[in-house]
């Protein structure tokens, strides 16, 4: 394409868009909101996703060692366990660690403490796993090493865990995928209203003889441009949001803290281009529409 | 140039436009095409620059079929076509220069080329001292020299206008048609749809009468009752 070409379409793009100033700041004051609104959903979304996946990386498989295990071959299981896939951290606990901690946690109860009489328990591995979709695998794999006298798995408790976090991706996703549908009728309606008035130029350009190169172009360009500067205004809307929420609303819930810290940048990425993306079908949507050949 | 065989228009609401229509038109004719309002005066010009396409029959433009043209070829027939209607269809937000320059822009012509284009074009329409001038602070004979200005920018081989006086005082009027016989006589073929009697009497030139979608009478040299 000559250049004489190009400059023309970015020229009557950026005329459209500065020309009808009320229209202009409508559609993109709409796709900032749509946006906004699909980034909190995103981000609440995230954040479930993120509550859950930290609990699950909570769980731990507990396992006990044979008595007569010497502190070599310790070691090299220790070594062995920490590279298989899922494992986060192997915490070695010897026997009479593992009787402070029993005496610490029953230290009123004398009963149980005298049944009890000297240690009882092993020496153990508490193994971290990155998180519950792991621990299943990893307990069979732990169950043939040798040198194991019993193992300790939440298969439960994690299979549990697994099915919340899949439904919880499953809703996540439906929807943030009904709101993506939400905001491309609605920013596509947009972009149609701030058209319609150009509908005579639409005519005189076919007329002329413009190709359809010509015709179209600078309205996708401001489409575009519409969802990019509403992207824009959305996202730094969105993040100070984000902001106040964490610092305010978070920050009272020591609880959630590391958890939650998510990171916004991706998301707001996906949102200008999300935005631009839905500014561009928007045009071509009454394009489509309205472009008789 | 142009060319109708056999050619029948419905519209898709069922009304009937034209009826067996055939005719040929030859490079450099001025032909006026008349007929009461509703006859389908525009619709005989739409199918020229298909606007529309027939329901049966060929429309031949150019040697080309226009049935048979892809949007890209479609565009670069128009090209070759100067269209001028009633309304103008001026861009209102646009000065005249830009009205003008507009056509060429869509051509992609460079920066350079469009300027001496359209400073000439303006030039033989008498606009170039209204070149800055909105549509709204012009007369109607202005804003329809502006508009034929505009149709014959890219020096088309075939100048179509429908009723192009049909909004303008009669001096005016006499004026646009001063205009109309000096282009065709550079050789630039024109069909005009027009109701205006005392014009075409006056014009003395081939005239295709329509009476409900049908053709009644063709003559050279002829005159419109």
């Amino acid at each position: 394409m000559r250049i004489y070409s190009v400059a023309f379409i970015v020229r009557e793009a950026w005329k459209g868009l500065t020309r009808a100033r009320i229209t202009t700041f409508a559609a993109i004051g709409i796709i900032a909101f749509m946006l906004v609104l699909l980034g909190i959903v995103g981000y609440s979304f995230g954040i479930v996703r993120n509550v859950f996946t930290g609990m699950s990386g909570q769980l731990e498989i507990v396992i006990y060692l044979k008595d007569n295990l010497r502190p070599e071959d310790r070691e090299i299981l220790k070594s062995k366990i920490k590279e298989m896939e899922g494992v986060k951290e192997v915490v070695y606990v010897s026997k009479d660690e593992a009787w402070k901690r029993f005496k610490e946690t029953f230290k009123g109860n004398k009963f149980v403490l005298e049944i009890m009489g000297k240690n009882p328990l092993p020496d153990s591995f508490e193994i971290k796993v990155e998180g519950s979709e792991y621990i299943e695998n990893l307990a069979k794999t732990l169950m043939t090493l040798p040198g194991i006298k019993d193992i300790d798995v939440p298969l439960e408790i994690a299979r549990r865990v697994n099915r919340l976090i899949a439904w919880v991706e499953f809703g996540g996703i439906v929807i943030v995928l009904v709101f993506i549908v939400v905001s491309l009728f609605v920013i596509s309606n947009v972009i149609r209203l701030s058209f319609v008035s150009r509908m005579k130029e639409l005519e005189i350009m076919q007329l002329v003889g413009a190709t359809n190169f010509f015709i179209k172009g600078p309205f996708i360009l401001e489409g575009i441009l519409c969802g990019f500067f509403g992207g824009i205004i959305g996202t730094i809307v969105f993040n100070i949001l984000v902001f106040l929420f964490n610092r305010y609303i978070l920050s009272g819930f020591p609880l959630f803290s590391g958890l939650t810290a998510y990171n916004t940048i991706n998301l707001s990425i996906s949102l200008i281009l999300f935005g631009m993306m839905v500014g561009g079908i928007g045009s071509v949507i009454f394009l489509e529409r309205h472009l008789k050949r | 140039m142009i060319e109708f065989r056999n050619v029948t228009k419905y519209y898709d609401n069922g009304v009937l436009a034209l009826e067996d229509v055939s005719f040929r038109i030859e490079k450099g004719e001025f032909v006026f095409i008349v007929g009461p309002t509703g006859m389908g005066k525009s619709t005989l010009l739409k199918l020229i620059y298909r606007e529309e396409l027939p329901t049966k029959g060929e429309v031949i433009v150019g040697g080309v079929n226009i049935a048979r043209l892809t949007p890209h070829q479609v565009a670069l027939l128009r090209r070759r076509l100067g269209v001028v209607f009633q309304d103008f269809k001026l861009l209102p937000n646009k000065t005249v220069y830009e009205n003008v320059a507009f056509a060429l822009e869509v051509m992609g012509y460079s920066n350079r080329e469009i300027r001496t284009r359209v400073g000439r074009v303006l030039d033989i329409v008498g606009l170039l001292h209204k070149s800055n001038c909105y549509p709204s602070e012009l007369s109607g004979g202005e804003q329809q020299r502006t508009s034929i200005a505009r149709a014959l920018v890219n020096n088309p081989a075939i100048l179509i206008a429908d009723e192009p006086t049909g909004n303008l005082d009669m001096t005016t009027s006499w004026e646009i048609m001063e205009f109309f016989r000096r282009i065709n006589a550079r050789g630039t073929t024109i069909v005009m749809a027009t109701h205006n009697k005392e014009i075409v009497n006056a014009m003395r030139q081939r005239v295709i009468s329509l009476y409900k979608g049908r053709i009644v009478k063709d003559e050279y040299n002829g005159s419109y009752e």
